[in-house]
C-alpha cells in the first residue's frame, strides 16, 4: 500500500497543500480564504443581523443562512451563474452543519448569513467551503463550540485515498466528505456516495480523522499567525 | 498578568466549582473558549466565572451600558435605534422627554418627530434588556444622556472600547487632557469628538487605529502618549 503514488504524485493519505487568509473582505463581519490544491473558496459571514422576513426568525435562537455559489469561471466550461439543484443541496447541508456548530440561543430573532463562492473548483468543494466558513466565522466573532474541519476521503480505482481532486471524484467509486469538530470528536458531517464495504468504510474514517486533524493545526495556526502579524506591525513604537 | 490566544474549542481551565460566563461553555467540568479572545488565567482565582476577553465580534447588550445610537425608525411611540448590534434597540417616549410640570403629553396630538427624528444620533443608556426582549433605552437616567447635535462620529470595534477607555479612565482621561477635547465613549463602539479642529480628528482617528492593531499589547497607554507628545512637537 505504501508504494501506492496517486496520479498527482500523492501518497494514498496525503492532502493536497493548504492556503488560507483571513480577513480579506472589508464590508463582511469575516471573511477567509481557503485553499486546498486547485480547489479555491471565498467565504464571507454577516451578522448576527435582523432576520427577514420577520416571520420566519426563531425567537429561541438565530438562524444560520448560507449560499454556496460557483463562479461561471470555476470550471472549465462556463457554468450556468444561477443556483444549480446541487448548489441549493449543498447550501442546506453547510447551513445544518453550522446550526449545530454555532450557540445559536445567544442571539434570538436574526440571521448569520453565510456567502460562499467556490473561485476555482478541482473536487473536494463543500468541504473546502466549510473549512472556509469556519475561519470566516471565527473572523466574526460568532460563537462557535469549536472549529469545524472537513476532508473528502474515497475509493479510486479499489485504491482508499484522502483529499479526492476532480479527476479523480468523477472515477471514483465512492466518495465520502467528512466535517468534524476534531477536539470533541463529534462529527457534523458524513456522506457517502457509492458502494463500501464494513472495513473499507471504518480504514476510511480513520484515514479521513488523520486529515482532518491535519486541516485543524493548520486552521488555529492561521487564525493565530494573523495576531502575531499585528504584534510584528506595530512592535517597535 | 500573562495573557494567551484562544480560540473556539480551547480547552481553558478544568475545575468543579467554575461557570461559564458569556463567551465560554462548560462541558463535563471543563471550561472551553467559544470566541477568538485573550484568556487571563490568573484573573478567575477569586470569583467562579471564568471568562474571556473577545477580540471580535458585535457588541452584546448589556444593562447599564451607556451607548450611542442612531434613530432609524419612529413608532407610535417609541423610536427604534440602531446601537450597532444584532437587535435594534427601543427608546419609549416616557424615557425620552421629561415632562414640563404637571402638564401631560396629550398621546393623540403627540408626533414623535418634533422630538427626534431619523438619523439624529442619541446618547443614551440601557435600562434593561434579555433574551425575551430587545434593549430599552433612556435618556432620563443621568445627566448627559440626550440628543447629541454636534461633535464628530468615530467608529471603532466594540471590543476594543475597554482599551480605549482604559484602567480607571486612564487612557481616556489622558486623550481628553493632551487634545484637550471632549469626547464621549458608547460602549458600542461609538465615539463622539466635541470639536471642529480637523487635525484634532485626523489624531483622533489615528489613536484608534493603533488601539484596534494593539489592544492585545501592554504598556498601550504609555505608548499612545509617546504618540499624542510626538505629535505635538511637529
Amino acid at each position: 500500500m505504501s508504494e501506492f503514488k496517486r496520479k498527482d504524485g500523492r501518497a494514498y493519505n496525503e492532502i493536497r497543500p493548504l492556503k488560507a487568509e483571513v480577513g480579506i473582505l472589508k464590508n463582511a463581519d469575516g471573511s477567509a480564504y481557503f485553499e486546498i490544491g486547485n480547489t479555491k473558496v471565498l467565504a464571507a459571514v454577516f451578522g448576527p443581523r435582523e432576520y427577514h422576513p420577520k416571520h420566519e426568525a426563531s425567537l429561541q435562537e438565530g438562524i444560520v443562512r448560507a449560499r454556496y455559489h460557483m463562479t461561471p469561471f470555476s470550471v472549465k466550461e462556463r457554468k450556468a451563474p444561477t443556483l444549480s439543484r446541487r448548489e441549493i443541496e449543498i447550501s442546506k447541508l453547510i447551513k445544518e452543519v453550522f446550526n449545530t456548530c454555532i450557540k445559536r440561543d445567544l442571539f434570538p430573532r436574526t440571521a448569520i448569513d453565510v456567502y460562499i463562492e467556490v473561485l476555482n473548483a478541482d473536487g473536494s468543494t463543500r468541504v473546502a467551503s466549510i473549512n472556509a466558513v469556519t475561519l470566516a466565522l471565527v473572523d466574526a466573532g460568532i460563537f462557535l463550540y469549536d472549529l469545524v474541519s472537513a476532508v473528502s476521503v474515497g475509493k479510486v480505482n479499489g485504491q482508499l485515498v484522502v483529499d479526492l481532486t476532480g479527476e479523480e471524484d468523477q472515477i471514483s467509486e465512492a466518495d465520502m466528505p467528512i466535517a468534524m469538530m476534531p477536539s470533541k470528536k463529534r462529527f457534523v458531517l458524513l456522506q457517502l456516495d457509492g458502494e463500501l464495504t464494513y472495513e473499507e468504510f471504518n480504514s476510511l474514517l480513520k484515514m479521513g480523522m488523520e486529515a482532518i486533524n491535519k486541516i485543524y493545526e493548520f486552521q488555529r495556526n492561521c487564525l493565530k499567525s494573523k495576531l502575531e502579524e499585528y504584534l510584528k506591525f506595530y512592535g517597535q513604537i | 498578568m500573562k495573557r494567551e490566544i484562544v480560540l473556539p474549542g480551547s480547552l481553558l481551565i478544568t475545575g468543579n466549582n467554575l461557570k461559564a460566563g458569556l463567551y465560554t461553555f462548560k462541558e463535563d467540568s471543563s471550561i472551553y473558549a467559544g470566541l477568538l479572545g485573550l484568556f487571563e488565567r490568573d484573573s478567575i482565582k477569586d470569583k467562579g466565572v471564568v471568562n474571556i476577553i473577545p477580540l471580535k465580534g458585535k457588541y452584546y447588550p448589556k444593562e447599564g451600558d451607556n451607548v450611542i445610537g442612531i434613530i432609524v425608525k419612529t413608532h407610535l411611540f417609541s423610536w427604534l435605534v440602531d446601537i450597532n448590534s444584532f437587535v435594534y434597540a427601543i427608546l419609549p417616549f416616557a424615557n425620552a422627554v421629561k415632562a414640563k410640570g404637571k402638564k401631560k403629553v396629550k398621546k393623540f396630538e403627540l408626533n414623535l418627530a418634533n422630538y427626534l427624528s431619523i438619523g439624529d444620533v442619541i446618547y443614551a443608556k440601557i435600562v434593561s434588556f434579555d433574551r425575551n426582549s430587545p434593549p430599552i433605552l433612556s435618556l432620563k437616567e443621568k445627566k448627559g444622556l440626550g440628543k447629541v447635535t454636534s461633535g464628530f462620529l468615530l467608529n471603532i470595534s466594540p471590543a476594543k472600547i475597554p482599551r480605549f477607555i482604559g484602567k480607571k479612565l486612564s487612557m481616556i482621561n489622558m486623550i481628553r487632557e493632551k487634545l484637550g477635547i471632549k469626547i464621549i465613549v458608547g460602549r458600542n463602539g461609538r465615539i463622539i469628538a466635541f470639536t471642529d479642529d480637523e487635525n484634532k480628528i485626523e489624531i483622533l482617528k489615528k489613536i484608534i487605529e493603533k488601539i484596534e492593531l494593539e489592544s492585545h499589547t501592554s504598556g498601550l497607554t504609555d505608548r499612545i502618549k509617546m504618540f499624542l507628545e510626538s505629535v505635538k512637537n511637529v
